[in-house]
């Protein structure tokens, strides 16, 4: 494991969206996707230059993706994947591929049509600045299929259909490779070869193996060469994501950014971020034995083993429903919540943080005494949740003194990038 | 004015296409965007010109409401950044010329209703989507979101029902 640079850097600057717009607007007009013509062949089955810029650019990133997170070079966990809504999605796409036909672009292909001074690019564009005009002025009606229909958080192919990620690298590659091989047979069928004025010979030629076809081919061949040797590498597993991002997290838990006192965790309890109110969803997780969570533990804790934390559990924490959530886990001192706080960091979960001492320094503070218990009370100890007047006598009695270090950041909601056209 | 150059091997512009998103992803963490920067162009003259309806309404608060600055955002920078490598390719192709594209058999008129009413369709439908053919099927396509894939075959799926009766406009 590479731990040296991890990717994805987090550059989120305004240069770099540029300069990758830039690169982006480029490629696009340079692979006719500013001509609503070679676009709309598309669905006459003339052209298959849609399906074939599509699908290679959708495999190319994804080898690279797939095989930089192999090698450990690469988080998979903290890249934006785009959460899925079925209901809205699917009528979405529904909707786009309409548009599509009768006006011959998609958003991105119409901006660098309007860039090259084709007026129905431009023309386009503008329709796209109403369509979504009308949407916002329309979806307050129909909100809660938007938000809710179909919706699965985070959820990737792999995850639905059970297999490893690379071999569903394989089976996408190979079905990108029978698609081009369809769509060079359905374009020398189909195809206008040369009847259109001012452009390239795209439809039949003497001979399958045209030049074009050759590249296309090869390209092929490289790629499931590095699909098939993909599944005998593997994924990195959690385990090794936790060692890989040793060199991020490290620094974090060495310079104590992410353990917290009792004081702000109790402040947190009481809905307090930053020693003022704030608007945050507490989640506390108890990583201790059972028994001891049993006895006892904080109000509103939920208990959840390490081996559920490397696993679905884990990756739930993701999810769209803790938006807005802080993570505080508790142990009984501080060694298996720092482990827990890693597999947390792995798993792509932010806002999550240790608290400091544990358990025992909680009840050295809020109990006076230490951490034994004759009865299983659970929470019912007025020390599983001290009131808040106890917080504000406390911060009262700090500010007297050395001030309060707060640690927690408050949430603000999408902390995770917005995504794609979002 | 010379013949315009020839357009890159599809497969070729595939594969530069595929390293461009990849770098997006390696360096933002997220990949690439072109609805999304119109959209947020419409919300900023919106919130210009009626604040307080963009706050009343729950959809258009949640972008733009109160202290959001809807302009802030990578979208918009990706969006000139695309405006800008457009002219590059164009003027490289020899392509940046004032002209409509359009089926033989209709009037350029009757182009630019479609186009409008495309572009319409595909507004609504991208900002329904969540996204485009760039930021869902695209970007989604290549992380292995589910809903991504959903939406790319939707995409197909509307646009080849469409393809037989409107067939006279583009061929």
């Amino acid at each position: 494991m590479n731990a040296l640079a991890m990717l994805p850097l987090h550059l989120d600057t305004w240069i770099v969206s540029l300069l990758i717009g830039v690169a982006f607007g480029y490629t696009l007009e340079s692979s006719g996707f500013g001509d609503a013509r070679r676009l709309a062949a598309q669905f006459y089955l003339q052209e298959m230059r849609v399906l074939k810029v599509m699908f290679m650019a959708i495999v190319t990133c994804m080898l690279l993706i797939a095989w930089s997170s192999a090698l450990g070079w690469l988080d998979f966990e903290a890249l934006f994947v785009n959460p899925t809504y079925l209901g809205s999605g699917i009528l979405g796409g529904f909707l786009l591929g309409l548009g599509f036909i009768i006006g011959g672009y998609c958003p991105g292909t119409s901006i660098v049509s309007m860039a090259t001074l084709k007026v129905d690019g431009a023309i386009f564009v503008g329709g796209v600045g109403i369509g979504s005009f009308v949407f916002g002025e329309t979806a307050d009606g129909f909100r809660e299929f938007y938000d809710t229909a179909g919706f699965l958080g985070r959820f990737t192919l792999p995850e639905w259909l059970g297999l490893p990620a690379g071999v569903v690298v394989l089976l996408v590659v190979l079905m990108a490779g029978f698609m081009f091989w369809g769509g060079e047979i359905l374009e020398r069928t189909f195809g206008r070869g040369g009847k259109q004025e001012g452009k390239e010979q795209t439809g039949a030629r003497p001979g399958f193996w045209r030049p074009a076809m050759k590249g296309g081919a090869v390209a092929m061949v490289v790629f499931l060469v590095l699909a098939f040797a993909l599944p005998f590498v593997g994924q990195p597993t959690i385990e090794e994501r936790v060692q890989a991002l040793d060199a991020e997290t490290t620094p974090l838990l060495e310079s104590r950014d992410v353990q917290i006192e009792p004081i702000e965790m109790l402040g947190l309890m009481h809905n307090h971020v930053q020693g003022s109110l704030g608007r945050f969803r507490l989640v506390i997780l108890d990583v201790r034995d059972e028994s001891e969570f049993n006895l006892f533990h904080l109000v509103d804790a939920r208990h959840v083993t390490l081996d559920e934390l490397k696993g679905d559990a884990g990756r739930a924490l993701r999810d769209q429903a803790y938006d807005t959530a802080i993570f505080v886990v508790a142990a009984q001192g501080e060694v298996r919540s720092t482990e827990a706080w890693k597999i947390l960091h792995a798993q792509g979960v932010r806002n999550a943080y240790v608290l400091a001492g544990g358990l025992d320094r909680w009840l050295e503070v809020f109990r006076g005494s230490d951490a034994s218990f004759d009865t299983a009370l659970g929470d019912r100890y007025p020390f599983a949740r001290p009131t808040l007047p106890v917080f504000q006598q406390m911060v009262k009695a700090e500010a007297d003194g050395d001030e309060t270090a707060w640690k927690v950041k408050p949430v603000v909601k999408a902390a995770a990038p917005t995504g794609g056209c979002g | 004015m010379k013949e315009p150059r020839p357009y890159w091997n599809a497969y070729v512009g595939g594969i530069v296409l595929g390293v461009v998103l990849f770098l997006s992803f390696a360096l933002t963490r997220h990949g690439l965007g072109a609805s999304g920067g119109v959209a947020r162009a419409v919300l900023a003259a919106e919130k210009v010109v009626a604040p307080d309806h963009v706050n009343r309404s729950a959809t258009l608060a949640s972008w733009a409401g109160g202290e959001k600055n809807p302009l802030d955002s990578w979208l918009l920078w990706g969006i000139l950044g695309m405006v800008v490598g457009g002219v590059v390719s164009g003027l490289r192709g020899r392509r940046l010329k004032l002209e409509t594209y359009k089926g033989p058999r209709i009037s350029v008129p009757t182009r630019w209703t479609m186009a409008l009413l495309g572009g319409v369709v595909m507004g609504f439908g991208a900002r329904m989507g969540r996204g485009c053919t760039s930021g869902q099927a695209l970007s989604g396509g290549a992380v292995l979101s589910v809903g991504s894939w959903a939406l790319m075959f939707a995409i197909f799926a509307g646009g080849y029902l469409l393809a037989y009766p409107l067939r006279r406009f583009w061929n």
